[in-house]
């Protein structure tokens, strides 16, 4: 027995305990002191499956520590440090507490040892991170995050299908290695996928993540995807639909980032594409590939916080979010700190030598030369092309040196930009010291992986290569700068599909349903109170249809025969008869007969059953 | 800043094509491995092609910002 806390209860107890202090200096201690213990939680970690714990003849197992989940553990811990640095000075208790919530269950997913804990802390993060947009409170933020939790209860629920389908099938809960093909791995697959935004499933992350407040989006950047890509490397490693999912949403992010004008719109989809590395990585299934998928999440979770606070950064100090905003502002005089800062992940996710994301991104797309894979080889090596011309150079040249186009003007006054707060740039600091020193040195980061490395990034060709083919990529950018500026529009996704015929799904809801609704209720409130009406007296239901049929039959002969109008009394009549008769209450001494009803029936049915038995016996 | 920017980068890119000549590539698995300063011709032809996708990806995916409302 071990005397430690799985590290998912300790973030959990801190999302409880959290809204209790009152003090705000304590609150900010805390709000460190969490992330904290959970590090030196996980230092104490010993490797093995523990804390298992039985649930109606399932084990439920809260603590499966072996590299593979030790590795996205601690980046997942590092990153809710910094994060929680960053949004020291946002004095919503709620945010936070949605924070701690959602990196709890992210921390939950990664030490599952069985997928019924898998799926429970899998839906706790969707629901907790939902808030870290609602937080933002406008009407985009709130729509964007009703799009965003339909689309995750989506995929929960072929998740949860395909974990009851598998479980019934092969009778092991274990969450482990499956084998892909028939209806539960599928389900499963797609649960995951949806989760790692891959295409067409990933509208929701570049439709949610920009609307969410600036320090909410640090922490969405870091877990959901991550997660996703942790439980796809336990699952699916070597399904070849992954390769091309990966390849493809690897190119898809970076063509779509082009087109955005949201300065966090367009890192989100850059987010798509560094995902697509990582799911290609999975899907090539070697030791290196998944190592590279492993450290590529790493790096990446380090790089995407970073430029996300940078971006952060300029939407808190300014208020504004696109880049037609903010061109002619000249920020980069106003915000140096943040504008280096910035870069460093900049470089840092185009794979620059010396910062992470050369030390990982160039193993996957070295896996993908080992295994002779050409056209996955090309694809992986546009969108490093891609990336470094959006994120490397449009994006910081359009937000702090963006020059007006010719013929427009700056209409509104100057901007009162400076630094951001000074938690901010200390949090942004630390994300950059981390890029740098797990580029430097990625033996570093080499000692958390999966499997052995045997991978060495800083060879002469290596180095030159990626180098000749960023500074070739920013010369193109230079010629090319007049189509690559931001336009005050929007780009048309895949969530074209559930947003628009939404809108005329509400209206069919809302207009002819509700009608036919309105006509349904009526109808069933007529035949209620109808059947309630004769219920009264069911002895004088023959006598009110005769009636009934009488002043019908009457009607029509009067209509007919033109005498209609002389004998409207006589109707009346018969009318009011009708409804005397419907008010009638059942007396049992108006009703009394010389025998009991019970035995009537029963004289009645001997009588036919004796007629029926004489006639067969003859 | 601008100017000195792009000047920096063209010279830069350059001075870096001729360097792809002195090395050689030690594992060759394709064979566009074996000709000296692939990447750099990687680089000019992807960004080219990216810079089409948005022209062609602008035709029809761009909308006006009230789309949705």
């Amino acid at each position: 027995m071990i005397d430690i806390a799985p590290p998912a209860f300790i973030f959990i107890l801190g999302a409880i305990l959290l809204p209790l202090l009152r003090e705000r200096r304590l609150r900010q201690v805390f709000q460190l002191l969490i992330p904290l213990i959970a590090f030196i939680d996980l230092l104490y970690m010993p490797k093995g499956t523990y804390w298992v714990y039985n649930f109606l003849g399932y084990d439920l197992i809260l603590g499966r520590v072996d590299k593979l989940s030790m590795c996205f553990g601690y980046v997942f811990v590092i990153v809710a440090f910094v994060g929680m640095v960053y949004a020291l000075h946002v004095r919503e208790v709620g945010q936070h507490t949605a924070a701690f919530l959602y990196i709890g269950s992210a921390l939950g997913v990664t030490f599952a040892g069985d997928i019924f804990t898998l799926y429970v802390f899998w839906e706790i993060m969707a629901v907790s991170s939902v808030f870290l947009i609602w937080y933002q409170r406008d009407k985009a933020a709130l729509d964007a995050g009703f799009r965003y939790i339909m689309v995750h209860i989506f995929g929960g629920c072929a998740l949860l299908a395909g974990i009851i389908i598998h479980v019934s099938n092969t009778g092991s809960t274990n969450f482990g290695f499956i084998e892909y093909g028939g209806l539960a791995s599928q389900l499963i697959l797609l649960g995951f996928i949806i989760n790692a935004a891959v295409p067409p499933f990933h509208a929701w992350l570049s439709d949610a993540y920009p609307e969410a407040t600036v320090t909410g989006s640090v922490f969405l950047t870091a877990f959901t995807t991550k997660s996703a890509v942790y439980v796809l490397l336990r699952t699916f490693p070597g399904v070849e639909i992954l390769v091309w999912l990966g390849a493809i949403m690897a190119v898809y992010g970076v063509a779509y980032a082009v087109l955005e004008n949201d300065i966090r719109r367009l890192l989100a989809y850059h987010i798509i594409s560094q995902v697509g590395y990582m799911v290609a990585g999975v899907g090539l299934g070697t030791e290196m590939s998944m190592n590279g998928s492993t450290a590529h999440a790493f790096c990446h979770i380090l790089y995407k916080a970073l430029l996300f606070m940078g971006a952060g950064a300029v939407i808190y100090v300014t208020g504004r979010r696109k880049l037609t905003d903010l061109q002619g502002r000249n920020l980069y005089k106003k915000m140096p700190i943040t504008l280096s800062l910035y870069m460093i992940g900049g470089f840092s996710i185009s794979a620059v030598p010396l910062f992470n994301g050369f030390i990982s991104k160039t193993m996957v797309i070295a896996a993908s030369a080992e295994l002779e894979r050409p056209v996955i080889y090309l694809l992986l090596h546009l969108a490093s092309i891609g990336t470094f011309l959006h994120t490397g150079l449009k994006l910081p040249y359009g937000i702090w040196f963006g020059r007006v186009p010719e013929g427009e003007k700056v209409e509104e006054e100057e901007i009162e930009a400076k630094e951001p707060p000074l938690n901010m740039l200390i949090a942004m600091g630390m994300a950059s010291f981390l890029c740098i020193l797990t580029g430097v040195y990625p033996e570093i980061l080499y000692n958390l992986l999966p499997y052995p490395v045997h991978f060495h990034p800083y060879t002469l060709n290596h180095v030159v290569g990626m180098t000749q083919l960023l500074l070739l990529t920013g010369a193109a950018f230079w010629l090319y700068i007049d189509k690559l500026g931001g336009e005050p529009k929007i780009s048309v996704d895949t969530d074209w599909f559930y947003r628009k015929p939404g809108v005329l799904l509400l209206w069919f809801v809302s207009n002819p349903m509700q009608d036919l609704r309105l006509r349904l209720q009526s109808f069933f409130t007529r035949m209620v109170t109808n059947v309630a009406s004769l219920s009264k007296n069911p002895i004088l239901l023959p006598e009110i249809t005769v009636r009934y049929f009488h002043l019908k039959i009457m009607n029509r002969l009067y209509q007919a025969s033109g005498t209609y109008k002389d004998k409207a009394d006589e109707l009346k009549g018969l009318e009011s008869r009708i409804a005397a008769a419907k008010e009638m209450r059942y007396d049992e001494n108006v009703y009394r007969r010389p025998i009991g009803l019970g035995v009537l029936i029963a004289i009645i049915f001997l009588l036919v059953y004796g007629l029926i038995y004489f006639i067969r016996l003859r | 800043m601008r100017k000195m920017l792009k000047w920096l980068f063209i010279l830069l890119a350059v001075l870096s094509i001729p360097v792809g000549f002195f090395i050689k590539h030690e594992h060759a698995v394709f064979f566009w491995d074996k000709i000296p300063s692939i990447e750099a011709i990687f680089g000019v032809i992807g960004a080219f092609l990216l810079i089409l996708a948005t022209a062609i990806l602008t035709s029809f995916a761009q909308k006006k910002e009230d789309f949705y409302d």
